[in-house]
């Protein structure tokens, strides 16, 4: 394959597709004011406390939906004497310093700055006090305060006053790495099943995602293609248990708290049935019918917008009139007209 | 207390059924053991003045616990409808249906309801589905073996099919007589 040879469809499905990514694709305006606010955030925390930042999360993979509420940045603390990491001193301390380092240097460009370190699970929370996105409430940025595991690989990042160990700058290497082989094909796929996810409760986190697609999308992908894989990957490999850490160091990735495991294999799988409807339907030649089906997959009208439903109506009813009548009557099964499973050929009846 | 063995209390029965149910609809469905106190007795009439004998019904002799097992999914697609629709499902001991003589196994029989539409070619009396002719050949019509999600399937064309029917007067699906065969030759 040369370095032109992206795969692409010409289809309806893959079109709708790639529209609608575009619909949910933050701004190069928002990306480069998201990206100055985080920068002013390292340099305000490499002069309290040296060391190395690291990027992770959405702008740093090249996956940041719009609307663009928050960065995520990383501080690699120099500990030179040993002072702190499990069974030693917690990360309170250089959280405050780097809480107040904040403060001190970004107070006078944004008035409203609050930053929130006390009874938080890992990150400095900042709030801007001003939206990067119009019409949105508030920006902030998640700020780790980390510092380097001297006896394996990756870093010891904060778990209230303890440590977890975790791999962040490993992470963003690989999803680059991917983005890279699959020529930005990952991080657009990716951003289509994060809004899929953020539409349906968020069964998984966004790393989740990107952490199974790492494992299913290795080189240049159709976004059709993209969907599928990872949807028949992620169902795959959930059902033998949660993700395993990409990076081989940290635990494995939990599921949303408000899910059972199979209820989250139970969204991949209807989420899985309404796509193979979708490319079935485009097949038999029914386009109206395929993208009322993706339509349906994202649950979001501003993003994938509803045909028009009386023409589904008499496409559907075309369809399933030539598909049942042109069977013989004794079949036991005929199309149906939903993606939850086959239709028995039963009699509509009433006594 | 009821009279026969009660298969929705059997695990036996419904730990299948509902892994099935469950597995596939997940956190969209739920679940509920209900039941509702039935009269039995004989039948009994009035003789009025003018003659006419005018019935009352069945004077009760005793009650007998009708219990059920209620499914009930939060909503289900129907191609061209922007609104999902909620389906629930009642599984009862038996079924009967007017016209019939003998009571059929309810865990093939549920009543399923999901909407409503007035002058509805093919709903009960009660606003449930007439989804498939009772005596039609098992390959024919839905059992419990085929699970709760074809079930809803079933419910969702049928909404689909009374969609149709209203912008066309036409009913696409197959269709059986209403009625059973000997109530149509008695009204014959």
């Amino acid at each position: 394959m040369t370095l032109l040879d992206i795969p692409t469809r010409t289809s309806t499905v893959e079109h709708a597709l790639n529209e609608a990514r575009s619909r949910i694709e933050v701004t190069p305006e928002e990306l480069d004011e998201a990206r100055r606010r985080r920068d002013a955030l390292a340099a305000a925390l490499k002069r309290e406390l040296g060391g190395r930042t690291y990027v992770n999360g959405s702008i740093a993979h090249g996956d940041a939906l719009n609307p663009l509420t928050d960065v995520d940045l990383g501080i690699v603390t120099p500990d030179p004497d040993g002072l702190y990491g499990p069974g030693l001193r917690g990360p309170g301390a250089l959280q405050e310093r780097a809480a107040d380092a904040i403060r001190r240097d970004l107070k006078d460009e944004y008035p409203k700055l609050r930053v929130e370190h006390l009874n938080r699970r890992r990150s400095i929370l900042v709030r801007f006090g001003d939206p990067v996105t119009p019409r949105q409430a508030d920006f902030t940025a998640d700020v780790i305060t980390a510092i380097d595991n001297r006896t394996g690989a990756g870093l010891y990042i904060p778990n209230y006053s303890t440590w977890d160990r975790s791999h962040p700058e490993r992470h963003t290497e690989m999803v680059k790495s991917a983005n890279d082989a699959s020529r930005s094909t990952f991080a657009r796929g990716t951003r289509l099943m994060k809004h899929w996810n953020r539409k349906h409760d968020r069964p998984i986190c966004s790393w989740n995602i990107k952490a199974l697609a790492l494992s299913c999308i290795t080189g240049p992908v159709s976004m059709t293609d993209y969907i599928s894989s990872w949807l028949n990957h992620a169902i795959e490999q959930l059902s033998l248990g949660e993700t395993p850490d990409p990076a081989g160091v940290a635990g494995p990735i939990k599921i949303n708290e408000k899910f059972t495991m199979s209820q989250v294999i139970a969204e991949f799988n209807e989420a899985k049935a309404i796509f193979d409807r979708a490319l079935m339907l485009e097949d038999e030649e029914f386009p109206i019918l395929a993208l009322n089906e993706l339509a349906k997959f994202f649950a979001d009208e501003e993003m994938m917008p509803r045909p028009d439903q009386s023409a589904v109506r008499a496409a559907e009813a075309a369809r399933f009139k030539v598909k049942t009548f042109s069977a013989p009557a004794h079949v036991a099964s005929t199309p149906s007209t939903t993606a939850l499973a086959d239709r028995i050929n039963t009699r509509s009846w009433s006594c | 207390m009821s009279l026969e063995p009660w298969y929705g209390d059997d695990p036996e029965w419904y730990g299948p059924f509902d892994g099935d149910a469950f597995g596939t609809l997940g956190r969209h469905l739920s679940v509920q053991s209900t039941s509702r106190m039935l009269a039995y007795g004989d039948a009994a009439a009035a003789r009025m003045d003018c003659g006419r004998a005018v019935p009352l019904g069945r004077l009760p002799s005793g009650y007998v616990e009708d219990p059920a097992r209620v499914y009930r999914h939060d909503g289900i697609d129907v191609q061209g409808r922007t609104e999902r629709v909620a389906v629930t499902v009642v599984f009862r001991p038996t079924r009967w249906y007017p016209g019939e003589l003998r009571l059929f196994d309810g865990r093939n029989f549920p009543s399923v309801y999901a909407g409503w539409m007035d002058e509805a070619p093919h709903r009960f009396a009660d606003g449930s589905l007439c989804l498939y002719f009772p005596r039609d050949p098992v390959q024919r019509r839905w059992t419990a073996q085929n699970g709760l999600p074809m079930l809803l399937s079933l419910a969702a064309d049928h909404l689909f099919f009374e969609d149709v029917y209203r912008d066309t007067g036409e009913w696409i699906a197959p269709q059986a007589e209403h009625g059973f065969p000997a109530e149509r030759r008695r009204a014959a």
